[in-house]
Formats: C-alpha cells, structure tokens, sequence
C-alpha cells in the first residue's frame, strides 16, 4: 500500500505529551490548597465557570489544530516515490472560512467573558466592607463597621458579602485568595475592589491567598489567611479584638515591660496597652496569640517559631523592616537575650 | 587636525580579509549576521545558566540554595537577557544575512550603521550584565514596575544599570530597524515588488516597523525612570499626585509590539521552511503576510490585557479583551496556513523542518493558552502565577526559540558552505522538544494550583514541590540539548559536510548564489519575476505565467562592484555611547568622556573616505 503510514514509538510518545498536558491542566491537583479551579464563593464560581468553557473549546480547537497537523506530516512524508507535488497556492474559499471560523469562537468566548465582568465589577450595597492596605511585607486588615484592626489573618462572617477596599502604604501588591475570588492590585494612590459572597458549607475553613505582584525581597513571604466563621464564632472573635488585653504576670508581665522598654511599641500596638497614634507601620498584635501564623503568614504560631522570629527575623524574612530599623537588632547594646526572647514570647502568648 | 585626518585615511585604506581586526572592522552584512548569531547564543547561554539556577532553587520546597536577593536578580536577567540578548539578536543576526540575500542586494543601505548596530548591542548588553559585579543586577522584574523601580524601594544601582542598558540596547535596535526598512524598501532587485518578497522578508519589515514605533514609547518611560530616580521629577509618584500605572502604561504599548518583535522573525523563518521541506509554495502567501501586518498593527491595541488586575474598570476590560481575542485571528490563519503548506506536499523531516514542525505544535498551545487570558475574569485567577509563566514560555521558547533554531540548521550550509550533523541536530530537537515540554508543560498545572510567579521559596505544604521537580528535570533535559547543539556547531563548521550551493532545493534567491556567498554576493543583480524566483527558475515547467529570472550566481561578474570600505569607527561610537551611559551611573558630569569619544568615532566618520573602488 502506497499510503500506509509509518507512525514511529517516539513519534507517538511526544504526540502523546501534547495531548497529556492539556488533559492534565484540566484535572489539576485540587488537593493543593491554593488552587484556582475550587471555587468556593459566588464569584469565584462565575470566574471559574467562565474559564471551564474557554479551557473546553481550547481542547476542541486544539485536538482539531494538533490532529491536522500531526495528519499532515504523517500522511504526506516524503517518500522514495513521492513525485513533484501539486504546486498549490492557496485558496480562498478555504482561507476565508479558516478566518471566519475562529472569529465566531471568540466571539462565543467574548459574550460570556463580558458578562462575567459586568456581573462582578461593583460591590453590592449590603456588603460588609473590610479595608485592607498591603505593606511590604504583611496585610493591614481593617473592619471600618466595628472599628478593630488585625493583620494577615482576615476573618469574614459567612452569611454577609464581603466587600474589600484595597489600598497600599507603599509599593504595588496583589490581593488573592483564588478559591474565592480572583486577584486585584493595589495601586499606590488609588482604592481598588474586589467581593465575595462565601458557599455554604465553608463555615470553618481557612483559604490561602498571598501577594501575586512582586513587591520586592520578601515579595514570596507576604501570605495570607482568610478565615470563614460562622456569624457567632465572627461576633466573639471582633468582640475580643476590641477587648483590652489581660493584664499579664509573672514572666510576662516582664515581657509586657520589655516591649515598651526596647521600644516594640514605637510600632506595634496592642489595644489596651499600647495604642497607636493612628499610623500603623508594623502589624497590631492585639490577639496575635489567637493567629493561626506569624511574620506574614508564612510560620506556624508557636513558641518555637515566634522565638525564632524574634531571635533574627531577617534569616526568616530578608529585608523586613522591623530588622532593618528597629534598635534591638541595629543597635548591638540593644540586643535582645535570650531571657529577652523568652519574656516577649510568654507575654505575646497572652494576647488572645 | 590634519594628521588625525591623515590618521583615519592611511587606516580606511587597509581593509583586512581576516584576524580579529577584519571582524572588528567589517561592515558586511554576512559578518556582521554572524557576529550577532554568535553574541547572541552566547547570551543564549547566559540566559539559560540563570534559568537552572532558578529551577534548582525551585526544585524544593523552602530551598536555600540561593537567597531571595540573588534569585530575584537572576529571574530579572534571565529575562532581560533571553528577551533582548539572545531572542532578538538572533533575529537580527538572520535579518542581516539573509535580508540583502532574499531581495538581491549587495548590502545594507547603511553598512556602517549596521556596524555601530551590532557594537551599540554589545556594549549595551555588556553594561547591562557589568551590573553584577557593580553591586547587583536589576531585581525588579524584567517589566520593573513603578513604584517598586522608585529611588526610596530599589536605592541601589540596579535599576539605573536596567534603564541606561536599555536605553543604550533600544539605540542599536532603533538603528538596525531603519536600516533594515530602507534598505528593504529601496534595495530590492527589479521585479522584486513588495508582495513578491520572501514572507521572511516581510516578517523582518514589519519587526522594523513595530521597533521604530515601540522603542521610542520605552525610551520616553526610561528617560522619565532615571530623571524620577536621579532628579526627582514626580513621574510615577502617587504621593505627589502623578500615577505608577502610568509606567504600566507606557511599558506595554511597547512591551507587547515586543512580543511580536520577538516571534515575528520565527514565523518568518517557519513560512521559509515549510514551503521549502514541503517541496510547496506557501499556501495563501499573501493571506500570511497580511496575517503578519495585522499582527504587527493590532499589536499596539492590546497592551492593557497585561494590567487586567490594576483596576482599570469594566469598559476597558471589556474593551482589552476584545481586541485581545481579535489578534487571535490573524494568528490562526497563520497556522492554518501552514498546515495547508505541507497538506498534499511531499514532506522531508529534516531537523529545520521538525523545528519548523514543533514550533506549530507548541506554538498553538501557547496561543490557547493566551486566548484564556484573554478574557480578564479568567486573567484574575491566571496572572502572574505560573500559568503564565508557562504561557509566555511556549510562545517565546516553543516559538520563537524553536523557529530561531530552526533558522540555524536551514540556513547554517548558507553561512558556512557546510551542513550541521542531521543525527545531532534530530537529537537535539527531541531532546529540546522533549525538555522543552516537560520543563514548561507542568507549570500550567502549578499556576492552577495557584502558584504565583517570582517567588524564591514556597511552603512543603502547598503541594507543588513534586511539579516543580519535573519542571527542574525538564529544564536540564534542554540544557542537554543545548550541549548537543554546540557540539554539533563547533563540529561542523570544522569538518561538517559540505552542502553545496543549494542543498534544500531552496525556492527564494539566497539559494541561487554560492555557500558562503561572495562578499558581494550577487556578481550581477537578478531580475525578479514572482515570489519564489529561484524554484521557478530551477523548475519552469511547473510555472506557466512567469519567466525565470535573470542573472544569479552562472553569469559572469559586472565590471566593478562598488563595495563598502570596513571601518573602525562603529566600534568607537558604540564603546563611547555605552560608556557615557554607564559612566552616569558613577557620575553624570563624567559621563562627558563616553560623549567625548562617541563624539570624535562620528566626526572620524564622518570624513572617512570612502576609497577607491574594489574590482572583482
């Protein structure tokens, strides 16, 4: 037979890649805990039922495109009687609907792209807003309505829409927590949105997110955790942040000492203790012991880590600016000892 | 002044055929062609250490092989220099041997300038990478977005080394565009008319027109960078009431027509190749190069969908991801074109032609790839994770890489008279194809699982470790086919096979001369006829309505053939240019002595004599 077609196994094994991958993409692994294509709010339902339907016609378009290609190559190799071809030079019938053909794809893409973005743009009026302003390298997390300040660790209630505002104290980040909603930047000088409204069922649950623009060093330390609580778990965890913090003894009450003598509290405040002026630049740490994560959300919340934190932060996170400007670690007669450590850390575990 | 004068004529009067002088000094195209081939897989190199560099670090959760500082340095230059070190000067590096090749000319229109091109480049490049031992190389992102780039978050030099080399970098590139259009639009043999031109000749225009339109665009956004660095001028300030989007902005009208710069050369190289290996015009010839000029144009209407996440409001959105889709069009007629090519062909694998092959394929995923994001709802959940990363890879590496290697081995027997190893070179393009896939393939999968490009370290826990491993195993599998490349290259300009004059049964006129060409390279100018003048030449009875042309490589040379002295000139200019800009960084006032010498290498040649005219 003339036309028989030779298919050789390494031929196949790389066509079989081709097709594997996409194939793959569209399994994922929906055990990573920071995937996109989990949705777990109303929005990140849309977008990812947006994203479905474009990856579905990308196959189809790419088994046709692929499968022609690989067609051509194996159908019309070379062989010893293969004579002069037909030397064509187009054709305008067929070129023309190859032209036409993907413009009516995109357009079926386009329509439900726009629809998506009308229907997720504004953030609807009875959302409960949360200001949240991106430092390098934490999040500042403020509840406008209840007047409490937290960082890194955002709880929302689960029967509200949550509406954020998100500004910036200095350079450009990005806001995401990709099972419920999709990222947006924060733009020096400008306040930009994004909203949600969480699925039932989410009660409980901890969504990863972290900065997606690069913002500098320690641009890959700068997480997140967003909290889902129930309407009471939400009321009991704002009402303890408005709360004063214990009054702390023995070791840490030392520690409380310390941290107004080796100057913590020029930046950090702690509601009842050390309050602010008004700026913050470096987290408030009321009910940090409650926190699930410390230095950015990148560290398990124990003793062990937070006195490793406080031992040298910038082994943990290079460039941080509480390393680079606080005393205790520029100035050498400053330093704290590991009896300095220890009294920070018990009195730190005290601010539930 | 006279014995300056007399200096410069004694010395332009000695042209030397060999030695290093002779390619200092040379102002041939050819020469000029190879000096960027070889500058630019050289950096091809560099680029590509950083990239294992920065797979290794990845290779395993919480690594601390490197620290953050280098790894953001590394990612930076890594594409700095893939992008404007390696990908482009191969495409100049083909532009400049083949161009005056394909329209039947002896030169360039401004040899010189093509010189001081290629010198600006590497001087340019060599001030851009001299940022490493000067305290750190740029670490900003190859984009060095506002506010990060302000003098307050990034005091050090690194960003200044990143706007003067580009600024030196984008001078040569503007140079080599002009030169190309106007010798592209004035040089043309007669009968070459503008849709008889090779298609890779057209590719090469419309790169020309895209640089000399999009260049200026950056040259403004880093004039505006060092003067809000250095002088304080409120540029990208939000503080004081100007915009850091305004950079994005700026960045991307000229970053995406960048992305066609750098993958228009290959498709011009693949529409040589498959019509060539296909024993086949090329179907819809001018369907395909009115493909490539609407790319070129929509390329300046689709710089937003780079900035679907800064808020820029529901209209543009909209608006972006329409004309975003659009370009998509052009595209495929472009791939469906080329399938027609080899539809009903007789087909010969060579190693050209897998590449040619394999940059379809893999060209096609990246471009599915780009129509998802695309659509800014989907973008949000897509930007800036390793989706992307791999997207822009399957573009840049399955594209424009795979073309560009497929430009070697089809042209390699032009440049050399001699033919690289087809066993080597088959090997490499599957173990390229192989690493290429299994390097870039997974990080779709990662960028799903919500990994976000940039970062120098993830926790074990987000379950990308194993993805990211493969992704390093891949990454070393194209090293290896890297290697394999250059033991084939330095093998076969040795003692490689000789080719010939017309090894491939070539259809465009470079193939109707002599390998290597003469340095005059057409002894009598042909007359053109249609768009494939040297197959309807070799092949008259396949063509009814076209004679053959005239002329090429059997005639007997003319008279005199006028050709260019080599001068020594460009090289100082573009050491002067480049060490003025880098001597800014140090201190503006000094920057004086670049300007000095930059000055006397113009006023050298200017008065250069032309000398007497060469006989052959």
């Amino acid at each position: 037979m003339a036309n028989r077609i030779h298919i050789r196994p390494k031929s196949l094994l790389a066509l079989l890649a081709i097709v594997a991958l996409p194939v793959l993409a569209a399994c994922g692994t929906v055990d990573s805990p920071q995937t996109t294509i989990d949705p777990q709010s109303d929005v990140a339902r849309e977008i990812q039922g947006t994203y479905a339907f474009i990856f579905w016609m990308s196959v189809v378009v790419f088994v046709i495109v692929e499968g022609a290609l690989v067609w051509a190559v194996f159908r019309y190799r070379r062989r010893a009687n293969s004579g002069m071809p037909k030397q064509t030079e187009g054709n305008m019938a067929l070129e023309v609907t190859w032209t036409i053909i993907p413009a009516l794809i995109l357009v079926a893409i386009a329509v439900p792209t726009w629809i998506t973005i009308f229907r997720t743009d504004d953030i609807p009026d009875n959302a409960f807003i949360i200001n949240v302003t991106g430092h390098q390298w934490w999040w500042e997390v403020e509840y406008p309505e209840l007047g409490v300040v937290t960082a890194n660790e955002i709880h929302v209630p689960s029967d509200r829409t949550i509406g954020f505002h998100l500004e910036t104290e200095d350079v450009l980040h990005s806001f995401w927590v990709p099972q419920l909603f999709g990222k947006v930047d924060l733009v020096p000088g400008r306040t930009n949105t994004v909203w949600f409204t969480p699925d039932e069922g989410t009660e409980g649950k901890v969504f990863l997110g972290q900065c997606v623009e690069f913002c500098g060093l320690s641009h890959a330390n700068m997480r997140m955790q967003l909290v889902v609580d129930s309407p009471d778990d939400f009321a009991t965890w704002a009402d303890g942040l408005g709360q004063p913090a214990p009054e702390p003894a023995g070791l840490a009450a030392t520690g409380h000492e310390l941290f107004g003598a080796k100057g913590c509290n020029l930046c950090h405040s702690i509601n009842g203790s050390y309050e602010s002026a008004g700026v913050e630049p470096a987290p408030n740490l009321t009910g940090f012991a409650s926190r699930l994560k410390l230095a950015g959300a990148i560290l398990e919340n124990n003793t062990e880590n937070l006195s490793g934190w406080l031992d040298n932060p910038e082994d943990i996170k290079p460039g941080n600016i509480m390393y680079r400007e606080a005393p205790v670690y520029q100035d050498p007669s400053l330093k704290l000892t590991q009896d300095d450590v220890g009294a920070l850390v018990a009195y730190l575990q005290t601010l539930q | 002044m006279a014995t300056a004068a007399g200096a410069i004529g004694s010395m332009a009067h000695e042209p030397s055929k060999s030695g290093v002088w002779s390619w200092i000094t040379t102002v041939d195209h050819k020469r000029i062609g190879i000096l960027y081939g070889v500058s630019a897989v050289c950096f091809f190199l560099v680029g590509g250490v950083e990239a294992l560099i920065i797979r290794l670090q990845l290779a395993e959760a919480e690594s601390s092989l490197i620290g953050a500082g280098l790894f953001n340095q590394l990612f930076t230059m890594h594409a700095l220099t893939m992008i404007f070190l390696a990908i482009m000067p191969l495409g100049a590096a083909f532009f400049n041997f083949i161009v005056p090749l394909q329209i039947g000319a002896r030169d360039v229109a401004f040899p010189r300038l093509n010189a001081l091109s290629y010198w600006l480049f590497i001087f340019g490049a060599l001030l851009l990478n001299s940022s490493f031992i000067f305290g750190g190389a740029p670490d900003v992102g190859w984009f060095a977005y506002a506010n990060l780039t302000a003098a307050e978050y990034s005091p050090s030099d690194a960003v200044d080394f990143f706007a003067l080399g580009m600024l030196v970098l984008g001078v040569s590139s503007l140079a080599a565009a002009l030169n190309f259009i106007i010798t592209i639009l004035n040089m043309r043999a007669p009968g070459m008319t503008l849709m008889r031109m090779p298609v890779f000749t057209w590719m090469t225009l419309v790169v020309s027109f895209l640089l000399v339109f999009a260049l200026p665009i950056l040259t403004v956004g880093l004039v505006q960078l060092l003067f809000w660095r250095e002088f304080g001028m409120p540029f990208f300030s939000a503080s004081e009431g100007a915009d850091p989007l305004l950079w994005q902005h700026i960045f991307w009208l000229f970053g995406h027509p960048e992305v066609y710069i750098l993958i228009l050369p290959a498709m011009g190289i693949v529409s040589e190749i498959l019509p060539t290996y296909s024993r086949k015009p090329l179907f819809g010839y001018s369907t395909v190069v009115f493909a490539g000029v609407a790319i070129g144009f929509m390329g300046f209407a689709v710089w937003a969908h780079h900035m679907f996440t800064v808020g820029l409001g529901s209209i543009a959105l909209a608006a972006f991801s329409a004309s975003t889709m659009l370009i998509a069009v052009p595209t495929g007629i472009k791939i469906f074109n080329w399938i027609a090519t080899m539809w009903g062909g007789a087909i010969h694998l060579t190693t050209a032609m897998l590449f040619a092959i394999g940059f379809v394929a893999l060209f096609v995923i990246g471009g599915l790839s780009g129509v998802m994001h695309a659509s800014p709802p989907v973008d949000t959940q897509q930007q800036d994770t390793y989706f992307v990363v791999a997207h822009l890879h399957y573009v840049l590496f399955g594209g424009s890489i795979m073309g560009l290697f497929g430009g070697i081995f089809y042209w390699f027997p032009k440049m050399t008279g001699r033919l690289l190893s087809e066993g080597l070179g088959k090997l490499q393009f599957w173990l390229m194809f192989i690493g290429m896939n299994v390097t870039f393939g997974p990080m779709h999968l990662v960028g799903i699982d919500g990994m976000p490009r940039r970062i120098n370290t993830y926790d074990a826990s987000m379950g990308w470790e194993l993805l990211n491993q493969i992704e390093t195993v891949g990454a070393f599998i194209i090293a290896l086919s890297v290697a394999v490349f250059l033991y084939n290259f330095f093998k076969s300009v040795k003692s490689g096979e000789p080719s010939g004059d017309d090894p491939w049964d070539g259809r465009t006129l470079e193939w109707s001369i002599s390998s290597p060409p003469p340095e005059y390279n057409f002894a009598r100018i042909p007359v053109v006829h249609s768009n494939e003048p040297f197959w309807d030449q070799k092949h008259p009875e396949l063509k009814h309505d076209a004679p053959a042309i005239a002329g090429g490589m059997t005639e007997e040379a003319e008279e005199s053939i006028h050709m260019p002295n080599p001068s020594y000139w460009p090289i100082v200019v573009g050491f002067g240019t480049a060490l003025s800009a880098g001597l800014v960084i140090i201190n503006p006032w000094l920057a004086a002595i670049g300007a000095v010498i930059a000055l006397l290498g113009i006023y050298g040649w200017c008065f250069e004599p032309a000398g007497p005219e060469e006989h052959h």
